[in-house]
């Protein structure tokens, strides 16, 4: 009898389960795809004085998230949705992006850990391996014919193994959140107890973000913050900082 | 994705739509070599747009052609639209420029107002936009599309900024909606000539934040602007303009200033004081883009407009030769 029931109605259950394993596995900290060099323009916004304490913490990772909602998120999008995507239309996605992201070190950041991923990806998904070696030559070929940003690399990794796009938006709001207060406790602005406070008081807002910002097409991708975008161009200069971007 | 095959579809299409046929172009100017000079062949302009084309403001020996664009009471009331084409032909140097800050006018009924450039420049030609800032006023809704189509060694100076609003009435960051967008794309060479690819693709949109205000994101600064560089006539420019921002950039995470900016803001929460009073503070960083890295996005965001102004002044200067005076001089 088990054993019948696990062969007829559990399917779809275990599908869900492999999905949930899946998502887990990728938002989480152990994957090494370098996430933790990024601070999302904290450490330089940090240094010109502008975070000093939870309150303007606060204040930064709302702006941050919101940014990454109103810039980036179409993209995930657009890479999830695009399951049966041709290599070609990724790669103009991934021209496109390199386009937006004007500020070097939002868009190094991007690359590398993108193409960190790209990497792992292949030796760990191997249902998806012949997709990613696919993307993995065009990125990593010569010459390349993409850059393989992370919006866009999360997005079709996520969409080929087959989460839907409200996750897959919400994981990646979930990535900038959890790597911008990482970065603000080894930046010791807060300590770990107020980080995960924070993170957990995010979550209504990040619910938010996902109202305004998901399911949009990259036409209306936008920037909100020119301020912490014109520090975060510095990030290169500071004369002594822990993080790449 | 028209992202990619812009140019295979009208780029007014894709950005704006199929209404934009229903629009008409309240301006178009278009600048040809003429006997080896620069020269204004074909001028239109409608209301509320007007172009003045001073011809005493380039010293001789410097081949540029200046064009004022104007609209009438200084500013744009909500629902008025202006849409301009520029043509810069081969080897042509023109300069667009405005007379003062452009006022956008509080939105009456949510109606907005909007302004679209569309600009090509053609082989080795020389295409520079100086405005003054725009300047949203409290309730005002304004949106902002300029594309450019670049030729092979074609060159391009850009510059894009806005301030708070009226501030000396103390009103700052009340306007409604601040959209503009900024397309730059390359001509592909390999390609046919209906190809294009994007170089730089903006979009800078400031209304009411999810979690955020937009005072509450710009923390005290009242000016944020862009300055776009491009082409291999303006490399030595690119340079000088990249050596001066690292420098400032420098002097303001020196020690004692951000110290001075975190007092600053600390005072500033608790007490309220408008920030403008305070010491004037200039924050500018800049990114080569492109694939041979032959262009120069800066980004700056002042307490003042004053500030900006001279950062400009200063970096112009540098291209004084080519475009024969600075347009905010005086300012």
């Amino acid at each position: 009898m088990a054993s019948e029931g696990e062969e007829g109605e559990v399917p779809s259950q275990r599908d869900a389960g492999a999905v949930a394993w899946t998502i887990w596995q990728l938002i989480d900290s152990v994957l090494p795809t370098g996430g933790f060099a990024h601070s999302f323009g904290l450490e330089s916004a940090a240094q010109a004085g502008l975070v000093f304490d939870a309150h303007t913490l606060e204040k930064f990772a709302v702006t941050a998230m919101e940014n990454t909602g109103s810039l980036l998120l179409p993209f995930v999008f657009a890479a999830v949705e695009g399951r049966v995507m041709s290599l070609e239309e990724w790669i103009g996605l991934d021209c496109a992006l390199h386009a937006v992201m004007s500020n070097g070190v939002a868009r190094a950041a991007s690359v590398g850990q993108g193409k960190a991923l790209l990497r792992l990806a292949g030796g760990v998904f191997k249902e998806i391996a012949g997709e990613v070696a696919a993307m993995r030559v065009s990125v990593m070929g010569k010459p390349p014919r993409a850059h393989g940003h992370h919006a866009l690399v999360v997005g079709r990794l996520l969409g080929l193994l087959g989460v839907d796009a409200s996750t897959a938006q919400r994981a990646y709001l979930y990535l900038t959140l959890r790597d911008v207060l990482s970065a603000a406790t080894r930046l010791n602005l807060v300590g770990p107890m107020e980080a995960a406070l924070l993170q957990h008081r995010h979550a209504q807002l990040a619910e938010r973000v996902m109202g305004k910002y998901a399911n949009r097409s990259v036409h209306e991708a936008h920037q909100i913050a020119p301020l912490l975008d014109t520090l975060q161009g510095s990030q290169t200069l500071l004369f002594s900082r822990l993080f790449c971007s | 994705m028209a992202f990619m095959d812009s140019g295979r579809r009208s780029g007014w299409e894709k950005l704006l739509g199929p209404s934009f046929k229903d629009r008409a172009l309240t301006g178009v100017i278009k600048v040809d070599n003429v006997a080896g000079k620069s020269a204004v062949t074909r001028t239109f302009a409608k209301y509320p747009l007007k172009f003045l084309l001073p011809n005493k403001i380039v010293p001789s020996g410097i081949d540029a052609v200046w064009i004022y664009a104007i609209s009438y009471g200084g500013g744009i009331v909500s629902n008025d639209s202006i849409s301009q084409r520029v043509e810069v032909g081969p080897s042509c140097t023109a300069v667009i420029t405005t007379q003062s800050s452009t006022k956008i006018y509080k939105s009456v009924e949510g109606k907005f107002c909007e302004q679209i450039l569309q600009a090509y420049v053609g082989r080795e030609g020389f295409f520079a936009v100086l405005p003054d800032p725009i300047t949203c006023f409290k309730n005002s809704k304004y949106t902002q599309v300029q594309e450019f189509y670049l030729a092979a060694d074609a060159n391009l100076v850009l510059i894009d900024w806005m301030t708070s609003g009226r501030v000396d009435n103390g009103e700052s960051w009340e306007f409604e909606l601040y959209k503009s967008i900024n397309h730059i794309y390359l001509e592909d060479v390999k390609a046919d000539c209906s190809k294009s690819t994007p170089l730089f693709l903006d979009c800078l949109c400031l209304e009411q934040g999810v979690g955020t205000s937009v005072a509450e994101r710009m923390r005290g600064f009242h000016v944020v602007a862009n300055m776009v560089i491009y082409g291999p006539k303006l490399a030595a420019f690119r340079v000088k303009v990249q050596k001066k921002v690292q420098e400032l950039t420098q002097k303001a995470f020196t020690r004692r200033k951000s110290c001075d900016l975190t007092a600053r803001l600390r005072d500033s929460s608790l007490s309220a004081e408008s920030p403008s009073t305070s010491d004037p503070l200039l924050f500018v960083s800049c990114s080569s883009i492109g694939p041979a890295n032959e262009g120069l996005v800066v980004r700056a965001v002042a307490s003042t407009t004053a500030l900006m102004y001279d950062f400009f002044k200063e970096q112009l200067a540098h291209i004084d030769s080519l475009i024969g005076a600075c347009p905010y001089a005086g300012r």
